[in-house]
This record gives structure tokens, sequence and C-alpha cells, in this order.
């Protein structure tokens, strides 16, 4: 009967959980506050449940899968909000007006700036090795020269920021 | 029964545990319900896939809770599967986000379709600038002030001083100074659009916040 109760109080506090976590999601105004909200009965609500099932089912099967499930959630779960809050800052869907601080934003302006610096030192290689390759071309025309065919120009469309 | 271990808490001559099966039953089920509203009001993808996760977790709680009231054994690996499916849709919406959002922008950009006509934005109106060439021309700014960047910024907010924290409103304050017919009642601070008074106390009160928050 304690037992009973004690589970019982343990997955009210995981419904509980949810709920909050619901209601903080629809109720937050940016992504990275709902973000906040919203991981809270991922883990903790679970490992709840988990010690509400080890009390009301005592055998190891049940136990060890409960255990594995709460293990995965902990590791996927950081991976998951990682990348969503990731793909949330670069697209933009945060709203600075709410950020104290942006530690973020000192490094990718650092990173950018080194990525314009040796994207110039690129392109300069690049225009200095094709008048050497005219050149080449107008001292040997006899030579028959494909060699400019395959070198492609870098692809300067999209570069990789590392953000 | 098949799948019964254990002793169950529930059972029809105990009135306790089934009021209390109900009870718990429908604080799940209004969690469930108000997900699904952030769901379907978005307004972002992000916002969508937050919502969707705060909805698997509810669904494995529900379900750890309902085997643990009914000593079912047999919904484990459905609380397992549900977990993983979580972990890859969010991982693939996120990238697929970044992704998509980026090259739309930029190819509209290069195309002179003017700032964010391409990218997905968000159903209230807060269309995503490009932070990207916006950051690369301020670094190309920093790296070299006198040089033309060729980037023509005149006439939007693709300025470098948009990405700052300190100059002024940002692009979401600005998307609701204009009335715009998104969903006025996706956002708790949607009332800025409908009272002016309201606008301005509110851009106080953000100028107030950068301010502050200049200062750690």
């Amino acid at each position: 009967m304690t037992l009973d109760i004690v589970s019982t109080v343990f997955i009210a506090g995981a419904a509980f959980l949810s709920l909050a976590a619901a209601i903080g999601a629809v109720r937050f105004p940016d992504l990275l506050s709902r973000m906040h909200a919203s991981s809270k009965p991922q883990l903790f609500g679970l490992v709840m449940v988990m010690f509400a099932v080890g009390l009301q089912i005592q055998q190891w099967g049940p136990v060890t899968t409960m255990l594995i499930i709460v293990l995965f959630q902990l590791f996927t779960v950081p991976v998951a909000a990682h990348m969503i809050g990731r793909a949330g800052y670069r697209t933009k869907h945060l709203r600075r007006s709410m950020l104290y601080r942006d530690e973020l934003d000192e490094a990718v302006a650092r990173a950018q700036a080194r990525d314009v610096h040796a994207r110039e030192t690129a392109e300069r290689k690049q225009a200095a090795q094709a008048a050497r390759d005219k050149d080449q071309e107008t001292a040997d025309q006899s030579g028959g020269s494909a060699s400019g065919e395959d070198r492609t120009p870098i692809d300067h469309d999209e570069p990789d920021t590392g953000r | 029964m098949n799948g019964q271990q254990g002793i169950p808490l529930v059972s029809v001559d105990d009135g306790m545990g089934l009021i209390a099966a109900i009870v718990i039953g429908a604080v799940f089920l209004a969690a469930v319900v108000v997900a699904i509203v952030r769901i379907v009001r978005g307004p972002s993808i992000l916002d969508r896939m937050i919502a969707t996760d705060t909805l698997l977790a509810t669904i494995m709680c529900a379900l750890g809770g309902l085997a643990a009231f009914s000593a079912r054994t047999d919904l484990f690996p459905v609380v397992l599967v549900i977990a993983m499916f979580g972990f890859v849709g969010a991982v693939g919406v996120s990238r697929y986000v970044s992704r998509a959002d980026l090259r739309t922008t930029s190819r509209f950009r290069r195309m002179g379709r003017g700032q964010g006509s391409g990218s997905i934005g968000t159903a209230d109106g807060h269309e995503p600038t490009v932070p990207e060439l916006a950051i690369e021309l301020e670094a190309a700014r920093r790296a070299d002030p006198e040089r033309d960047t060729g980037m023509e910024t005149a006439g939007t907010d693709l300025d470098a001083s948009s990405t700052r924290v300190t100059d002024g409103p940002d692009d979401w304050s600005q998307s609701h100074e204009a009335p715009h017919g998104g969903d006025h009642d996706s956002e708790p601070t949607a009332e800025a659009v409908a009272d002016p008074h309201a606008q301005s106390s509110g851009a106080e009160h953000r100028e107030d916040e950068t301010s502050g928050g200049g200062q750690p």
C-alpha cells in the first residue's frame, strides 16, 4: 500500500512536469525559453516514472529496460537540444532583446573574419595561378593545352563557418 | 492476462487507485492537448519540433505510468522506439532547417529580389534576415574599413548593425511595429501590435533591457 502511494506520487509528478512543459512551450515568448521549458519531463519525468515502475513491478526485466530508455534519453536529449538551438541561432529564431549577453556573437565574428581572410588569400592565389597558366599557354601554343579544363574554381557560395 | 506481471495497482474494487489513475490520465491528456496547441500555432518549424519533443516526452511518461499502473511489461519497447524517433526527428528537422534557410535566403538575395523574400520565415511576420551576409559584411568592414565590400545594403536591414545587441531594436521588434495578417494571438507579446501605447512602453522597456544587458 505504501509502495502504491509512493509510485502514484511519482507518476503524478511526471504528469505535472509534462503539463508544466507543455504550458511553458505555449506561453514562453521565444525559442530558447521554450526549449528550456520543454526539456524538463524528457529526463526527470522519465526518471520518476522509472522509479514508479521499479516500485510497482519488482523484477529485473522491466527495470533494466526502463534504465536503457533513461540512458538513451540521457545521451540523446542534449544532442537534439544542441542541434535545435544551433539551427535556431543560425536562422535567427531568437529575440536578441531578451538576451543579456550573446557569447557566441564574438566567436562568430572572429570566425567570419578569419574566413574572409582565408578566402581573400585563396582568391589571390587562384588569380596568380590563372595568370601563370595563361602565360604558359601563350608560351607553348603548339602543345594543345587541355590543362585549364580540369581545374574547377573553388566554390565560394556557401562557406562552412563552423558555427 | 498476457504480459501482466506483479500486482496491478488499479483494480475495480480499489476506489482510490482508480481515482488517482483517472486524475493522472487527465493531467497527461491536458499536457498532450496543450503541446498540440503549440504544434499547430508554430510559428516556426523549430517551435513545432520542440513542441513535438514535449509531446513525445509526455507520451513516454504516460506509457510508463500506464505500465506501472496496470503492471504491463509490453509497453517498454514502445517507449524505447518513441525515444529513438524523437531524437532522429529532432536532429533531422534541425539539419534541414539550417540548410534550407541559408540556401533560399542567399539565393534570393543574390537574385536581387530583396531581403527575406525567399526565406522560410515565421508565421507572425518575423522573417529572419541573412545573418551570414550581415556578419560577413561586418567582418569585412572590420578587417578593412576603406574597402568597398560590393554588397548593397542600403534600404534593408541587412546592415551589420542589425546583428548587434546594443544598436536599437532588432528585427523581431521591428516586425511588431507594423500590423500584419499573421495570427495575432500566437505570441504573448502580440498585444503590442494592437495597442500603440503598449508598443512605445515596450520599446522603452527594451532599451532598458539592452542598456542593462551591456554591463555584465
